[in-house]
Parts: C-alpha cells; sequence; structure tokens
C-alpha cells in the first residue's frame, strides 16, 4: 500500500514536471515562430504575451512537487552543517511539514481569489481566458506539492532521520 | 512596537529561519506573511500573499528566466562544453599551465551561454580535470582553475544573478547583461594572468602540453563557430534591441537545440531530459521569487531600507565608506550563504541604500554579482569546490580550497579595477543604450 502511495505520487509529480518541460519547449517554440514571422513581414502572434503569462504559471507551479520530492530548494546550512545527518533530515522533515501548510494555506487562497476574479468578468484581452484557468493550475500544482512534502516528511520521520540506503544496511 | 522595529525583527527572523535549513523561498514567505501580519493585521497579510503567487509567476519579464536555464541544459546535454574546451587546448594547451588556462577560458566560453556557475564547473570539470591530471598536472591548479573559472558562468551574461538581480531590482536586463561582458573579459584574463604566475613559481605544477597544429586548430576554431554565432545573435539582438530578453533567450535556447541536433549530439530524449531539468532548476528560483514577492511588500511597508539608510548616514563614512562596509558584509554572507540566497535576502534591503548614494544601479549589480560568486570558492561553503570534489573522486575538499588561493587574491584586484574605473563596467552599456 505504501509502495503503491509512493509510487503514484512520484508518478504524479513527473507527469506534472513533463507538462512544465512540454510548456517550456511550447512557450519558447512560440516565441520564435513570432520572430520569424515579424522578420520576414509574414505574421505577428498577437496573443503571444498573454499566452507566455499563462504558460508562465503553468511552468511555475507543475515543477513544484517534483522539486519538493527531490529537495531541490535552496537551502542554507550555516548553523547546522556541522550537526548529525539525522538531525539535519529531521529538520529537513520539518520544514517540508511547514512547507505543505503553507502550500495549502497558498492554494486556497489562490483557487478563492480565482473563483472571485472570474466572478468579476475578469477575462485576458485577446484571448478572452479566465483568471481561473491560471489560478486552478497554480492550486492544483501547490496542493499536490503539499501532499508530496508531507509524504516526504512521513518517510523521514519513519527512517528516524536516516538515509533510505543506510536502513538497507542496517537491514 | 514601532513599524521599523517590526522590520529588523522581521529581517532578523528571515536569517534565523533561513539558517535552521528551511528552504529560502518558504523562509521568505514566512518571515514577509508574519511581518505584515504584525504591521498592517492578518487580513492585509492574506490578502498580499493570496495575490503573490500568480503576480509574481505570471510576469512576461519572468519567462526570460526558465528560457535561459533551457538553453544552459541544452547546452549541457548536447556536449558544447566539450567542444569549447577542445578549441581551447588547441592554441593554449602546449603553455606550461596551458591546460588550467584552456579550462579558465572554457568556463567563460561556456558562461557565454550557460549562466550557472555550478552547471559549468560539473560540465568542464569532468571534461578537463582527468585531462589535467593525465598531463601530470597538480591536483591544486586542477581544482583551483576550474572551481574559480566555474565563477565566470554567474558573470558572463546570460546569468541567472543577474536575472534575479534584475528582478529584484526592476533594472534593465539589457544593460546589466551588457555590462557583464568586459567584467566577464577581464575576469578570464586576470585568472589566466594568475595561472601563469604561479606557473613562474612552481613550474612542476602545470608541464606543458602536446603542441596542436595549426590546420587542426582551425578545425577547432570551426567545431565552436556556432556556439559564437549563437552568443553573437542572441546578445547582440538583445542589445541591439531586435530582441526583448525574453526573445533572445528563446532564440538562444532554440539555436542550442539545432546545434546540438546538427552536431548529432543531442537525441530527442536528451532535449526533453534537458527540459525536465531546467524546470527543476528554474522551479529553484521561481519558488523563491513567490516568496521575494512578499517579503519586498514587508521591507517596505516596514520602511527597513531607509531605517539601514539612517544608521549608515549616520556613522558619517560617506558614500565610500558606506559602499566599503557593504561590500565587507556582502563578502561576509557570501562565506556562508549561497549566492541566489544573498541576492535574494539582501538585495532588497541594500539596493536602495546604495541608489540612494548616488551608485549607478547597473555598476553596482555587476559588483554585487561579482562578489557574491567569492563564496563559490571561499571556504567553508565553497559550492564549486564541493561539486568538483564530488565529481573528481581524487581531489579532497583542502587540496581544491588550497588550490584557489591565488584565483581569490586575483578576485580582489579584479574588484578592486571595477571599483576604481566604473567606467569598465557601465561603459558598453551607455553605449548601447544611451
Amino acid at each position: 500500500m505504501i509502495a503503491q502511495i509512493s509510487n503514484l505520487l512520484s508518478r504524479l509529480s513527473f507527469a506534472l514536471t513533463a507538462v512544465g518541460a512540454a510548456a517550456l519547449l511550447y512557450m519558447m517554440s512560440l516565441t520564435v515562430l513570432d520572430i520569424i514571422g515579424r522578420s520576414l513581414g509574414l505574421f505577428t502572434i498577437d496573443s503571444g504575451v498573454e499566452q507566455t503569462e499563462v504558460l508562465m504559471v503553468i511552468i511555475g507551479f507543475v515543477g513544484l512537487a517534483r522539486s519538493v520530492q527531490f529537495e531541490g530548494n535552496i537551502v542554507v546550512d550555516v548553523a547546522t552543517g556541522h550537526l548529525a545527518a539525522h538531525v539535519n533530515r529531521l529538520m529537513d522533515a520539518f520544514w517540508h511539514l511547514v512547507m505543505a501548510a503553507v502550500l495549502t494555506l497558498l492554494a486556497y487562497l489562490v483557487f478563492r481569489n480565482g473563483f472571485a476574479l472570474d466572478a468579476a468578468g475578469q477575462r485576458t484581452e485577446l484571448l478572452g481566458i479566465s483568471p481561473l484557468v491560471g489560478h486552478l493550475i497554480a492550486a492544483f500544482g501547490m496542493i499536490v506539492a503539499a501532499v508530496v512534502a508531507i509524504w516526504v516528511a512521513g518517510g523521514i520521520f519513519a527512517r528516524g532521520g536516516r538515509a533510505p540506503d543506510e536502513r538497507e544496511n542496517d537491514a | 512596537m514601532s513599524p521599523i522595529t517590526i522590520g529588523l525583527l522581521g529581517v532578523l527572523g528571515l536569517m534565523v529561519i533561513a539558517a535552521l535549513r528551511a528552504p529560502i523561498g518558504l523562509a521568505l514567505i514566512i518571515a514577509g506573511f508574519g511581518g505584515l501580519w504584525a504591521l498592517l493585521g492578518l487580513n492585509t497579510a492574506l490578502f498580499v500573499v493570496g495575490n503573490a503567487p500568480i503576480t509574481a509567476m505570471s510576469s512576461y519579464t519572468l519567462s526570460v528566466l526558465p528560457l535561459f536555464v533551457l538553453m544552459g541544459t541544452v547546452a549541457v546535454k548536447g556536449g558544447l562544453a566539450e567542444s569549447i574546451y577542445r578549441a581551447a587546448y588547441g592554441f593554449i594547451g602546449h603553455r606550461r599551465g596551458g591546460l588550467a588556462m584552456a579550462s579558465i577560458m572554457a568556463c567563460g566560453g561556456f558562461g557565454s551561454i550557460c549562466g550557472s556557475s555550478v552547471a559549468t564547473v560539473s560540465t568542464l570539470g569532468r571534461v578537463a580535470i582527468p585531462e589535467m591530471l593525465r598531463y601530470g598536472y597538480s591536483k591544486r591548479l586542477a581544482a583551483g582553475s576550474l572551481a574559480a573559472g566555474g565563477t565566470l558562468g554567474i558573470l558572463i551574461p546570460p546569468s541567472v544573478a543577474m536575472i534575479i538581480y534584475a528582478m529584484v531590482t526592476q533594472s534593465s536586463l539589457g544593460r546589466l547583461f551588457a555590462a557583464g561582458i568586459i567584467p566577464g573579459i577581464i575576469a578570464t584574463a586576470i585568472y589566466c594572468a594568475a595561472t601563469a604566475v604561479w606557473m613562474q613559481f612552481n613550474p612542476a605544477m602545470g608541464p606543458a602540453g602536446e603542441r596542436t597544429p595549426w590546420p587542426e586548430r582551425l578545425r577547432l576554431l570551426r567545431s565552436v563557430g556556432g556556439i559564437a554565432a549563437l552568443f553573437a545573435i542572441v546578445m547582440g539582438g538583445i542589445f541591439a534591441g531586435f530582441f526583448s530578453p525574453t526573445e533572445g533567450a528563446s532564440v538562444g535556447a532554440f539555436g542550442a537545440i539545432v546545434i546540438g541536433f546538427v552536431q548529432r549530439s543531442l537525441t530527442l530524449r536528451g532535449l526533453f531530459e534537458a527540459a525536465l531539468e531546467a524546470i527543476q532548476t528554474s522551479m529553484m528560483i521561481l519558488f523563491a521569487v513567490i516568496g521575494i514577492s512578499v517579503f519586498e511588500y514587508f521591507v517596505q511597508a516596514a520602511r527597513v531600507p531607509q531605517a539601514v539608510e539612517h544608521f549608515i548616514t549616520a556613522l558619517n563614512w560617506g558614500p565610500t565608506g558606506a559602499m566599503m562596509m557593504i561590500l565587507a558584509v556582502l563578502i561576509l554572507l557570501g562565506c556562508f550563504l549561497d549566492s541566489i540566497a544573498i541576492l535574494f535576502i539582501v538585495t532588497p534591503v541594500i539596493y536602495p541604500i546604495v541608489t540612494g548614494y548616488g551608485y549607478d544601479a547597473i555598476w553596482f549589480g555587476i559588483i554585487m554579482v561579482m562578489v557574491v560568486e567569492f563564496g563559490l570558492i571561499t571556504p567553508p561553503f565553497g559550492m564549486n569546490v564541493f561539486v568538483l570534489t564530488k565529481i573528481v573522486p581524487g581531489i579532497s575538499t583542502r587540496v581544491a580550497f588550497s588550490g584557489v588561493t591565488p584565483y581569490i587574491l586575483a578576485d580582489f584586484v579584479r574588484i578592486g579595477l571595477l571599483l576604481l574605473f566604473p567606467q569598465l563596467v557601465v561603459w558598453l552599456p551607455n553605449l548601447l543604450y544611451n
């Protein structure tokens, strides 16, 4: 059961990052196409800026879960570098739980703001995209990241702060 | 409690939380949110925090970051670093210490398509260090030249550090990129000169390599023609106003992909992996961008920069004294904090002070990037040194740190030069943009 949940979360975070990667390559292609069209005097992609802004929301939030999973955030270990490895791991687990709480709060606030803006009739100028689209993507990305953070923290606590391979060696 | 007391407690709180291993983005959000709650009440704090993520992310200007990171990851996957190193080796590898100089020049060349120091060190370290050891180079020289050369990655545009500085201070990214070119060339030349001087005192550390015949040199030069053209097109396009930085980044990433496919060093799978890596690297910074948007709001609301400015003014050291003090603090922080973390934490506080004293924002941006990059090679937390010792198992941290010492001295010379002659930094951006 635990392995299945772990596998599911891992696949979900990878799939979300893959969506982000596709969005990034699309964003690049869109801009290059616009430059080529503009340079040759053939066409311009007027909605390029709007699309880029929406794509940035996708890129900015869908990769969050994988970043949390592999502890890819910038961490400063000035005061804790000399402590035992398992103590540092336990502190990491604590911050993962705090991260989960903060991301959940942010997701709720973003979700609520998205509905409020949509109800007020706000839309993008050229494509008429509702703000709810970006807000829902962001909230979903943050919720998945929060679940992954809890899962990672749980794993660290369950091993008493030891790295997975240490546990295997003990066994 | 007065707003300024809350402000200073907030900054102190941020330092404490960050020092206790909290991810920097999370530390910024917590300190900013807590400070805003104490200062303006819970509802305002929730409003700011609720709006920050989408407002910070849905920015056209910010898209330059993942696109330049993609250009760098594609360059790494496409093996472009190796051809730059081979070309540099072809020209100066036969001199004493030549391989170390070639590594430094390759770092500078690779820095022109990859904006990350760590990526530069880890990519070129795998190529250059085994080669240097094979020719009997001392481990100190091999590790020192590579770790120091790696810092050129964030000085020569495109640079992730400059993008962050531009984002936090709302400065022109094009001007910053232009301003980084001459200091980048000077840095490369001074590092090579430091190697040559070192060889005068200890020639056995870096024996001469094999001489490359001229036809082969020209062939090697041709092999990096695409990369040089890419840099020229991207930066030239941005400086000429033909591209915005975002467009330049897109063209750069696209060009790196084309070069990779033409040279058959990049596969579709490699491209996908590069894009995945770009997302993960960007996330590390983008999450901090969300945090900084909250924290900066708090710092401004609490008028922290004004309080620090009053403090510095009261010391009566004048602009030069104040600048020396700021640089000393930055160098000290650089020894303990990640360069990106310093840019995020310190810039909102010191930028208004520096510009208030009449210093040029672009000049200070370059000086700040150079000073914080110190931390990448200085003990006890020199990231470039740790990366090197990880990828080259035979080199200990102690040896690597002793190897960077001559280059740290060279850094002081370089920073002194740019402090004494600010025109070296601002001349090119002024020429291009005024």
